[in-house]
């Protein structure tokens, strides 16, 4: 009979690589449920910021935020928290906390290459 | 957007406080009382199109109350609902559609507002309860003193009927915490429409401005009449923004009215509709969208139905600044002020060709004037509210005046109700005397200052 024999340290660290997958992929649903909650009311396929995106690209880029993969955490940041677009209000801390913002993030760089 | 933005004169708060509940607004209340420090409330809206969230003296506190945001009582037998200020249009739109309950609500263009808020500000809607303040039954406030007052039946301890019946004896108050500074509203009954078994979306177009007269009283009798129930709104069609209209023919208006009930009923109030237009207005132009039970109301996608079936959207208002005034509901009345309005703005290198007539009720009519403003153009952007001060004093001097009005021109606008020596606003600011001696609620909201600041007024 064969053994294979895993060290210690290894099972440790496959341990804390699955929480850690645990713990992301769990940021990432809460992230899918802030953003189905404040981003997809525009955001969303024939919204009207989607619209815009839409003129705005034309076809370069996927105009449905959520289809992205090329977003910064710093990008998403400034569009959420102050009035770079004209067209998009800033959200307030009592809307999206700092902690929706982190999972926000998470969930619009899940498919990021 | 205020047309103050980023310039010196923008009022800009000192802090920004958000409560969780109605203990913690009492307690920040409280405090404030205690320090004299005012502060301005914010439910969940932003206020663009009327001068943005902060309040009207520079430092004060905001009172952010969008963390208050739960859905405490929807009943659907009886078609209310019971909410806090942070809980926006949207918000109670989901909770209905995703427990399938059978009832619409009534909502403004930008849904991402407060229910509360947008209701107490007078926010029109564009169903059969567009002027949606008809609808409130019974509300939780938060007095400047920090105690908790329920009005209505809501004063009755452990009361069974405080959202199904609107007064109790003596004087129904709620209005006086609409458009005021009188204290928190923490809590709002609203009454809901059940869901109607057939709903017919429908638009009434003509192609010249000045059709204006014969559309609004060819209308008159409709609305007077309880044929055409919902706030029928006329929009200038085709809709060309602001700035971008042709002065030789800048278009006609689409009147956008609708019918809610059985399909057989609505069928043949909207053919009487089209008859008596025909007749007055040969030439006017008939679209409609019948929808019946069970409705999918997510396949109206972007359609401009979705509003009067009361399904919240993005509303943009952004880089708008309003003074919405109300006006006899009558023809000529509306094409006067159009004309007088042009007038005012030819003054100021604009012009100006009618925008948005609400008939809220059987016998309310109001438009919803705006003009637009450029993100750090101050020239551009004072010209628009020296313009904007001209309408409020030009109208005044018609004996015209606003219902709503965006920050900036608050005293501009209240100046204007100046009979026998303003004694509506010296009533105004004797009730605030005593409820607020302080002055801590939202100094200077319409025009309404406390005792020790009334030298701010502008």
């Amino acid at each position: 009979m064969n053994h294979i024999l895993i060290p210690g340290s290894l099972l440790f660290a496959l341990s804390v690589s699955a929480d850690h997958v645990a713990a992301q992929d769990e940021l990432v649903e809460r992230g899918r449920e802030v953003y189905d909650n404040w981003c997809a009311i525009c955001h969303a396929p024939g919204e009207g910021a989607t619209r815009i995106l839409e003129e705005r690209y034309l076809g370069s880029l996927p105009a449905v935020v959520d289809e992205r993969t090329n977003l910064t955490a710093e990008l998403i940041t400034a569009r959420v928290r102050t009035w770079v677009a004209p067209q998009m209000p800033p959200f307030r801390q009592s809307e999206v906390s700092d902690a929706d913002l982190e999972a926000v993030i998470a969930y619009l760089k899940r498919n990021d290459e | 957007m205020s047309p103050l933005y980023q310039t010196d004169q923008e009022p800009v708060p000192s802090a920004a406080v958000a409560p969780a509940n109605v203990e913690e607004v009492q307690a920040v209340v409280r405090i404030a009382n205690r320090y004299r420090i005012p502060f301005w409330v914010n439910s969940t809206g932003k206020n663009f199109g009327y001068g943005g969230p902060a309040g009207v003296v520079n430092g004060t506190v905001n009172l952010d109350l969008k963390r208050m945001n739960r859905i405490l009582q929807v009943n659907e037998a009886n078609a209310y609902a019971l909410v806090e200020p942070g809980v926006s249009f949207f918000e109670l739109y989901r909770y209905l559609r995703e427990r399938d309950i059978k009832l619409w609500l009534d909502v403004p263009s930008p849904g991402w507002g407060s229910i509360i808020g947008n209701t107490i500000e007078y926010g029109l809607g564009y169903t059969d309860q567009g002027q949606r303040v008809n609808f409130l039954c019974g509300m939780e406030v938060v007095l400047p003193n920090g105690e908790v007052m329920r009005t209505g039946q809501g004063a009755i301890p452990g009361s069974q009927s405080w959202q199904h019946y609107r007064r109790s004896i003596g004087p129904r108050i709620d209005e006086l915490f609409c458009q005021t500074n009188y204290g928190v509203v923490t809590k709002m009954g609203i009454w809901l429409r059940p869901e109607p078994p057939a709903y017919l979306a429908c638009s009434i177009m003509t192609d010249r401005n000045e059709k204006i007269i014969p559309m609004i009283d060819t209308m008159r009798p409709l609305r007077l009449g309880g044929i055409i129930n919902n706030n029928a709104t006329l929009y200038r069609y085709p809709f060309v923004q602001e700035g971008e209209e042709n002065p030789d023919n800048p278009g006609g208006w689409n009147n956008r009215v609708a019918f809610y009930g059985l399909k057989g009923v609505v069928r043949q109030h909207w053919e009487h509709v089209q008859d008596a237009y025909n007749d007055a207005m040969p030439g006017t132009t008939f679209a409609s969208n019948l929808y019946t039970t069970p409705y999918d109301l997510d396949s109206l996608g972007r359609s401009p139905d979705r509003l009067m079936a009361g399904i919240p959207s993005l509303g943009s208002s952004l880089h708008k600044t309003y003074f919405s005034m109300a006006l006899p509901f009558d023809g000529q009345a509306a094409w006067d002020l159009i004309l007088l309005l042009d007038e005012a703005s030819k003054r100021h290198g604009r012009r100006y060709f009618g925008m948005a007539h609400h008939v809220e009720t059987p016998h309310e009519m109001v438009t919803t004037s705006s003009a637009l403003l450029r993100p750090g153009d101050d020239e551009y952007n004072q010209t628009t509210m020296r313009m904007i001060k001209d309408w409020i004093v030009s109208t005044g001097e018609q004996g015209l005046g606003p219902y709503r009005v965006s920050t900036p021109y608050m005293d501009d606008a209240m100046a204007q109700f100046s009979f026998n020596n303003h004694r509506l606003l010296r009533f105004y600011e004797e009730l605030k005397d005593v409820i607020d001696p302080n002055g801590i609620m939202a100094p200077g909201k319409n025009g309404i200052w406390p005792r020790h600041m009334r030298e701010n007024r502008a």
